[in-house]
């Protein structure tokens, strides 16, 4: 049983991504589920705990590469909400590594099947063998 | 077939643009052009729009380059002034100066562009696999397919590869479809492979057994190893189709009243009788024996056709309704005069040979010498027929073959034949020669009998000499063989057969007029219609060529039940016929891929069986190995013409008898693009097309970046347009658009308890049903609270899907609708992997829908992110696609109510900088009829003098025009909102203000100005916080960004920005100049503009003015109220829709209706968790 992956996808590369993986053929597990925004920078803290809140295993922030933002943003707005997630997490007791983020290049379907892959990998050993971080593994509620 | 927009324009009157070639220049011209007002047609020779390798992942072009180049092409095809000419060609231009006509001519695409909507249930079921060559890399696909780019190609409507007709097709004399039946077998469906073969022919059975294969000897594969074994796959199908041999009529039964007798039951009467019954008439076959088949039951062993298959196949002859009468010899029981006053209005003689050829030599007379036919009549039809212990053949037919094999069946122990010239002129089958000589027949070849010796009763042996072949060439073509005198030798026999050939006996039928060839006995017919001295006297078979073999036969069958139905309507026998073979399809070998397994080998019953019984002596290929063989198949044609695509598209939307199509185009202008390094422009046959006066010719700079080349598409469309369509100015700006814009209106926030909501699942052909389990998903969705009405629709993307939907929505009174299609958002954009289809759908349903009632839409992507990718795991797919449409519900119902109102746009623009391709913009603009406003100050002696003759130039043809040029001010300040600007003057002096729609910035003449001066121009407002985010990080309106908003979510702002590193030679920077002026030109001409469906709102009321969301966003203003007090606005219309100022809002004043953390939240709880009950799902979004 794969645990469930909610990815936030930008609208732009990285959609494109997604979309190249599935019309060149390729597949990930149906447990990802992948949610779509105008901008990954739309994307807070407060929803990716949400979507851990809600069951998901792990979460990915899949968006454009640095300065390749459709909106011509070369502000970094993603990282700080990213790595705010990632200490909130921490205070939960939560391994961090359930939260990734993934910058790609326009059209590249192959690097986000192998990092949706990876994700999964790490999310299974951390629910498994359970991290020495982790209070109550996967089933940490935040409530 | 209409291309896609077609229909568009009237025709006639010379209007618009034609432009020619298949680069991203070309359709970048097409775009900018139609943007200016102008009707074009733009005329590509490929399938698809663009450039052929793109995104098959064997284009080099960049990543970069893709996500503009996709939506461009989608925007240039969604444009209403443009018309697209796929696969066309256009043969010749005439006219000059504004009137051109083109000749064009469309190749078919077998497909109607306006329907099929690329859901791909034909490809499914297309087993052609063909390889094609692009920029160096093998693809291989389907013969059906969207042109490489799957759905992304844009138009995504498929195409059929065809090459023409394949060889063993072309060689068949009864034009069975020989690739076509192959290559259902290699999809495993035998029934469809019989039912092919059985629309051509009838008796599959036996001609999968005893005919000669012409398909076989034509086979390319035969090039490359050994020919596909077409005869045993003929008899596979017929011999182990589930379900049998069934016939079926062109025309209902018994609709002709006609009546035609056909004389003879062979395979040539057999299958006149089965075409004329086809065609609806009701022929009566007479036969002199009392077995059907003629030569089939008589003539061929039943260890090569079993009595049962011929049986079988007759059977079915006559189900289909052909009325056989055994034992009536026409001319003995009943004479022609007594049929024609029974009133038979047409005859097929079809009596075959009858008569054996005699040796004419000495002792033919004595007893134990027998003629073939009487043998094999006998031993097929009697038993305990006598057969001699030492019997001598005489002959190198099928029927010596056939009576020596049959002979030692019987018991011969020994088998002679003799033949008077060697094994390569024999003319038997060789596989029959070999099969005979390996059961123990001796052949003695190039031997002539000449005397039958006998005891004076019966025969005791044959008297032979050996022959040599003479240089004299007889009439048939062959070297006469000649006996070599004193080489006599004897053969002891007791039983002689000749079997030196028959001839028929038609004067028997006596038929008064009926011209018989005196020497060989055959009946005298024009070879086209088979029609013979007789007017409605048709004959073939082997009575008309003396023996011969099946499918010739078979095929005169065929030529005569066409002559015969053309005689009875009293149509032109001849018209449209000929006996010249159809062209065949040209392969190169060396590009096919092909399948390494070896010819098959047909099994065979072991010899002792074989000499014992008369059982068949093969047994027909297995399953395993059939289908392996019909995967050996080059598909020379391409497209197989199976049909199977036919049958699979819901939509109707295959033609196979698709053809060229020439038409007459006008235009005032030509622009032809030419060698860019994308496009595939092959030359006409008679080479190059050949210009008139006026066509442009227009060749993008390969090797320049892609920028480049479509700063020339747009600055060679903005010059057209000003010649051919000049601009009038405009006294009233508003102008309605003619479809109601796209809003999201929504019922208020009380109407929520009473909502309906219907939920449409788009089974897209069957790529989309077929892994994904609808009924499950509505059983799980009526669960779902305001959910009211669950509902299949076939296509969504077709304005026929949009009206049924519309037509649901308003019977069962629907607030909402809820699509799972592919179609993936309900905003008016483009993004990089957004498709032709997608598009549609979005332009039907706002057609129908959306804009007419005011419907809110939430459309959710089954197909790529459930059907698709999880193709494997349907349930899973069925469950996923289950949450995500609960999920657009939960949007659905979260959703705020939002109004977007359009904005006019005023046609004037400000020009900032007197750089060259700043005033090369200007004047351009002027020209085409727009106001300008500029701001220049033009110092000479920087030491390029070509550069500051030509600013000199520009300068004087602009003061000519009355363009106001201004100086630098002291300050700049632009306010208000998009398209109705005020820029603000400040000189030492005075102050002017101006109001314009749009704003075109030298970047590079600005920090020249700022380094030429003491002091920095103080530029404010919007204007100030765009250049100063630009310098800075780069940020919002970017020239490159500019450029591709432009093609994605709309340019709105109309605030253009020239590169800051400008450079290059005085041509380039015109040239760039007038890209600029083109973009500005197409946003001032627009109109009217309206914000973005993503656009965000900023409640004052919760604003504390911090300025968090102002350092992000240069389009976001902080202002100060009356009281002082600070507070965050925005221009809904310059708003990109990013998101990003909410997530730095710290009081949550932000907040965009269409992706509220709402319908987020409400998302993730419906796709994310255990399998929860979905109405708690909704319960909990709407509380």
């Amino acid at each position: 049983m794969n645990p469930e992956i909610l990815v936030f996808s930008c609208n732009w590369d990285g959609w494109s991504c997604i979309e190249s993986a599935v019309s060149s053929g390729l597949s990930y597990p149906p447990s990802v589920k992948i949610v779509r925004v105008g901008c990954l920078s739309r994307i807070h803290a407060g929803l990716i705990l949400k979507a851990l809140d809600l069951g998901a295993g792990g979460v990915m922030l899949l968006g454009c590469e640095q300065g390749r933002c459709h909106f011509g943003s070369n502000s970094d707005c993603v990282t700080p909400e990213y790595e705010k997630a990632q200490d909130i997490l921490e205070l939960l007791g939560m391994d961090k590594s359930r939260l990734t983020l993934l910058r790609l290049p326009a059209f590249e379907g192959h690097k986000f099947v192998t990092k949706v892959a990876k994700l999964i990998k790490e999310v299974k050993q951390l629910s498994t063998s359970g991290s020495p971080k982790e209070v109550g593994g996967e089933s940490v509620s935040l409530q | 077939m209409e291309s896609r927009m077609a229909g568009k324009s009237k025709t006639g009157a010379t209007k618009g643009a034609a432009i020619i070639g298949n680069s991203i220049a070309a359709v970048q011209a097409a775009l900018t052009l139609a943007q200016m007002g102008v009707e074009v047609k733009l005329i590509t020779n490929s399938p698809s729009l663009g450039c052929d390798g793109i995104i098959s992942g064997v284009s080099n072009t960049s990543p970069q380059d893709k996500r503009f180049i996709l939506p461009l092409l989608l925007q240039a095809l969604k444009h209403p002034l443009v018309t697209l000419y796929t696969r066309a060609k256009v043969e010749s231009i005439v006219g000059n100066g504004s009137d051109f006509r083109l000749n064009l001519v469309q190749m078919p695409r077998y497909i109607n562009e306006e329907l099929c909507t690329s859901c791909g249930s034909c490809q499914a079921e297309c087993s052609a696999r063909i390889t094609t060559i692009v920029e160096g890399h093998k693809i291989e696909h389907t013969a059906i397919h969207t042109p490489l780019l799957k759905s992304r190609a844009v138009p995504s409507a498929y195409v059929i590869d065809k090459n023409g007709l394949a060889p063993c097709q072309v060689a068949c004399p009864l034009g069975i479809n020989v690739q076509g039946f192959i290559s259902l077998l290699a999809n495993d469906k035998t029934d469809k492979a019989l039912g092919l073969i059985n629309e051509s022919a009838p008796l599959a059975g036996i001609l999968g057994r005893v005919c000669k294969h012409p398909c076989e000897d034509s086979c390319n594969r035969s090039k490359v190893d050994a020919p596909v074994f077409v005869r045993a796959l003929h008899r596979y199908a017929a011999d182990n189709a589930p379900g049998g041999t069934v016939y079926k009529h062109k025309l209902p039964p018994k609709s002709r009243e006609e009546k035609i007798a056909i004389v003879g039951s062979g395979p040539a009467g057999l299958t006149a009788a089965w075409e004329l019954t086809r065609r609806g008439y009701s022929p009566v076959v007479f036969e002199s024996h009392s077995v059907i088949g003629g030569m089939l039951a008589t003539g061929i062993p039943r260890f090569r056709l079993p009595r049962e298959v011929r049986e079988r196949e007759i059977e079915a002859i006559t189900k289909l309704g052909v009325n056989i009468r055994t034992g009536i010899t026409v001319g003995r029981d009943v004479t022609f005069v007594y049929l024609k006053e029974r009133g038979y209005k047409a005859f097929f003689l079809a009596i075959g040979t009858q008569q054996n050829n005699k040796l004419n030599v000495p002792g033919e007379e004595l007893d134990g010498v027998v003629d073939c036919m009487s043998l094999l009549l006998t031993l097929n039809l009697k038993v305990d027929t006598f057969v001699g212990s030492k019997i001598v053949i005489v002959g190198g037919g099928n029927a010596a073959i056939d009576c020596a094999r049959v002979a030692l069946r019987s018991g011969a122990p020994k088998v002679t034949i003799v033949y008077r010239r060697t094994r390569a002129e024999m003319p038997a089958d060789p596989e029959e020669v070999t099969e005979a000589i390996h059961e123990g027949v001796n052949i003695e070849y190039q031997v002539i009998p000449i005397e039958i010796l006998g005891n004076g009763l019966s025969v005791t042996g044959v008297r032979c000499q050996k022959a040599r072949l003479a240089d004299e060439i007889m009439e048939n073509g062959q070297q006469k063989p000649e006996p070599i005198a004193g080489t006599d030798f004897i053969i002891d026999a007791d039983h002689v057969v000749v079997a030196v050939g028959q001839s028929s006996n038609a004067s028997q039928l006596d038929i008064d007029g009926l011209k018989i060839e005196a020497r060989t006995g055959v009946v005298k017919v024009n070879p086209l219609t088979l029609e013979t001295s007789v007017p409605g006297v048709f004959a073939g078979g082997d009575c008309i060529t003396g023996p011969n073999n099946v499918v010739d036969a078979m095929a005169a069958g065929l030529r005569a039940a066409e002559s015969i139905d053309r005689y009875l309507r009293g149509n032109h026998l001849e018209a449209g016929r000929s006996l010249e073979p159809p062209k065949t399809a040209e392969v190169a070998l060396g590009a096919v891929e092909m399948s390494h397994y070896k010819r098959a080998i047909m099994p065979v019953i072991k010899l002792h069986k074989r000499l014992t019984s008369l059982e068949e002596t093969t047994t027909g290929l297995t399953a395993q190995v059939a289908h392996r063989e019909s995967h050996r198949c080059l598909n020379c044609a391409l497209c197989s013409r199976c049909m199977e695509c036919v049958a699979a598209c819901d939509l109707k939307a295959v033609f196979h008898d698709d053809v060229d199509k020439r038409s007459e185009l006008r235009a005032q202008a030509v622009l032809k693009f030419v060698n860019a390094d994308l496009e595939v422009d092959s030359p006409n046959d008679n080479g190059v097309l050949k210009l008139v006066d006026g066509v442009q010719l227009i060749s993008p700079d390969i090797n320049g970046d892609l920028a480049t080349q479509l700063a020339q598409a747009m600055a060679v469309a903005l010059e057209t347009a000003i010649a051919i369509k000049p601009r009038r100015a405009k006294k009233k700006h508003v102008v309605q658009s003619e479809v109601p814009p796209f809003q999201s209106e929504l019922l208020s926030k009380q109407a929520v308890k009473s909502r309906r909501i219907g939920v449409f699942l788009c089974r897209c052909g069957d790529s989309i049903s077929s892994v994904i389990d609808f009924e499950a998903i509505a059983r799980d969705l009526s669960g779902l609270s305001r959910v009211t009405f669950i509902h299949e629709i076939s296509q969504a993307c077709t304005e026929a899907g949009a009206k049924q939907l519309a037509a649901k929505v308003d019977a069962q009174r629907l607030d909402n609708v809820v699509l799972a299609a592919c179609r993936c958002c309900n905003v008016e954009q483009i993004c990089y992997s957004c498709t032709d289809r997608r598009s549609l759908c979005l332009k039907y349903m706002n057609k129908h829908l959306i804009s007419h009632r005011n419907t809110f839409m939430e459309f959710v992507n089954i197909r790529e992110q459930c059907a698709w990718v999880h193709k494997d795991r349907p349930r899973d797919a069925t469950i996923k696609a289950t949450r995500m449409i609960s999920s657009g519900v939960s949007r659905a119902l979260a959703a705020s109510t939002v109004l977007l109102p359009e904005q006019p746009v005023l046609e004037r623009v400000l020009i900032v900088g007197g750089g060259l391709a700043n005033l090369a913009a200007a004047r351009a603009l002027t020209t085409r009829g727009h106001h300008v406003e500029l701001i220049a100050t033009h110092k000479a002696g920087r030491g390029r003098e070509e550069e500051d003759t030509l600013i000199r130039e520009i300068l004087g043809q602009l003061r000519k025009k009355n363009v106001a040029i201004r100086p630098w001010p002291d300050a700049l300040r632009l306010i208000g909102s998009p398209g109705n600007y005020i820029a603000d003057f400040h000189y030492v002096s005075q102050a002017e203000s101006v109001a314009i729609g749009a704003v075109l910035v030298d970047i590079e003449g600005l920090s020249k100005k700022a380094s030429s001066q003491l002091r920095e121009p103080s530029i404010s407002g919007l204007l100030g916080r765009i250049i100063a985010r630009t310098s800075s990080a780069g940020f919002f309106g970017s020239p490159d960004t500019n450029l591709l908003h432009g093609v994605t979510i709309k340019e709105t702002a109309g605030i253009f920005l020239l590169p800051s590193d400008m450079g290059g030679s005085s041509g380039e920077q015109i040239l760039r100049g007038l890209a600029a002026a083109s973009r500005v030109s197409t946003y001032l001409e627009q109109l009217s503009i309206k914000p973005r469906d993503l656009a965000v709102n900023i409640e004052r009321k919760l604003c504390r003015g911090c300025g968090d969301c102002a350092a992000l966003c240069s389009f976001i203003e902080m202002k100060k109220a009356d009281n002082g007090i600070e507070y965050a606005f925005i221009d809904k219309a310059l708003c990109l829709g990013c998101g990003t100022c909410i997530v730095a809002c710290p009081t949550g004043a932000i907040t965009q209706p269409l992706q509220s953390d709402k319908q987020i939240i409400a998302t993730l709880c419906s796709i994310l968790g255990p399998e929860q009950v979905l109405s708690e799902v909704s319960r909990q979004v709407e509380s």
